[in-house]
């Protein structure tokens, strides 16, 4: 067998691969992609789009159309209601404090810019543990990374990761490297770092132990060290890890936000 | 002459649309479907059925488009395509003996192998290893992707080739023909 073809097709082409990202990397190839990136994440939409072999329809469980439907209008509900306890509750703690000042900022005047989704990535990367989302809109637009991201319901489903001119990569609250600020709303207001666990849940680690804390309990952006605001819902405690001869405690959180049907989502901008 | 160049941009076009397919479309199935590389089927099948040259422009537009609009390094994409097809033109032309369903399954098994181990060799070249705890051929969870991609791929390729069977008389057919 012959190792390296006489023939020069293979060579020429790798030649032109070759040449293509040095132009790449010296950036002369910028504005081509950027017509590009306009060009096909448009049609990228429409193919994210299409219903057929969409992860959510072949769910287990969902035997009949009217159950389903039914099913997505309580979960809408439920994060909806939890929205608005933890709006409730961190009003109420602030109305417990003496204001010197008679006119206050509406702690919720966000500026957001809505995107659409285009895709999930990584490619051929992608268990259910790595994926992120890729929306359309980028740089170009005002996005820089660390931005949080939120669905129709305002819950946060991620940041952004990393921006391209015409698009942004979205790391997801389940993805293992994603990380948030975070605060607990229980007695305590314990705060930490959230990060995602293998695509399906949150954790929050290395609590300390005296922290009361209970499944239930509601988890939302604490708003330190970075863009995105606090009071953000992330997700509600579903399981708390507490051994005795352990310093520290670790929670588990169920995200409320639906990621499986993500098609149009929100960025806040600072 | 206007033919030829015609066809080269139809063939460029159906590389950009097989990475829009692939970035937008494959990647929101359910896991593991999912996991398909659709790109290199379509490489492979533009082996059996056309010029080499064709095979080549394919893959530089379906590579490079991936690496425009995904967020990997730039050129992994292209590189990895690339010599995926380099591998399977070699199998192709020195040790399949002809283009039957079983070469066919052996060359999409070996093309999918060396592209999965070629897109992470080129990924860690690229990145200098960023962010890998070890090294991915000692990750169980790329084997059991690259174990559900080679499953659903020959899955589909032993759909695809009795189609083309009745299409084309470039493959030979799996049932012999009882005249």
């Amino acid at each position: 067998m012959r190792l390296f073809p006489k023939k020069k097709g293979f060579w020429t082409w790798l030649a032109v691969a070759l040449l293509i990202i040095l132009l790449h990397v010296s950036g002369a190839l910028r504005p081509l992609e950027d017509y590009f990136n306009q060009a096909a994440l448009p049609l990228a939409r429409v193919f994210y789009n299409f219903p057929l072999l969409h992860s959510d329809a072949g769910s287990a469980g969902m035997s009949a159309k009217e159950l389903s439907s039914q099913l997505e209008k309580t979960r809408k509900e439920l994060a909806s209601v939890t929205v608005d306890k933890a709006k409730l509750i961190m009003l109420q703690e602030e109305n417990k404090k003496l204001r010197d000042q008679l006119d206050f900022l509406d702690k919720n005047n966000y500026h957001y810019m809505a995107a659409a989704v285009v895709a999930r990535q990584n490619l051929f990367d992608n268990s259910a543990a790595t994926q992120d989302v890729v929306i359309d809109k980028g740089s170009k637009d005002g996005i820089s990374p660390g931005l949080g991201v939120v669905d129709e319901g305002g819950i946060i489903i991620g940041k952004i990761a990393e921006v391209k001119d015409h698009s942004a990569r979205v790391c997801l609250t389940t993805g293992p490297n994603c990380q948030l600020p975070a605060a607990i709303l229980n007695t305590a207001k314990t705060i930490g770092l959230t990060e995602g666990e293998l695509g399906l849940t949150i954790k929050m680690d290395y609590i300390p132990q005296m922290e009361s804390i209970a499944p239930g309990d509601i988890v939302v952006t604490s708003g330190l060290g970075g863009e995105i605001p606090r009071g953000l819902v992330i997700g509600r405690v579903s399981k708390v890890s507490k051994q005795s001869n352990e310093i520290w405690q670790d929670v588990s959180i169920e995200p409320l936000a639906d990621r499986q049907n993500l098609t149009l989502v929100s960025v806040i901008l600072p | 002459m206007l033919n030829r160049i015609l066809k080269s941009i139809a063939f460029f076009l159906a590389g950009v649309l097989l990475s829009l397919l692939q970035f937008s479309w494959v990647s929101t199935w359910a896991w593991p479907l999912s996991s398909i590389n659709l790109p290199i089927l379509a490489l492979i099948l533009s082996l059996l059925l056309f010029k080499p040259k064709r095979t080549w422009l394919l893959a530089l537009a379906a590579g490079l488009s991936l690496d425009i609009i995904s967020f990997g390094p730039f050129g992994a994409h292209s590189l990895s395509l690339l010599v995926s097809i380099w591998i399977a033109s070699l199998i192709l032309n020195d040790l399949l003996t002809n283009r039957s369903l079983y070469s066919f399954l052996l060359l999409s098994l070996l093309t999918l192998f060396a592209n999965a181990i070629l897109y992470q060799l080129f990924l860690l070249l690229f990145d200098w290893g960023l962010s890998q705890s070890s090294f991915f051929l000692f990750q169980s969870s790329f084997w059991q992707i690259l174990a559900w991609r080679i499953l659903f791929s020959l899955l589909i390729v032993l759909l695809l080739f009795y189609v083309l069977v009745t299409l084309t008389r470039r493959l030979k057919p799996f049932l012999l023909n009882k005249n």
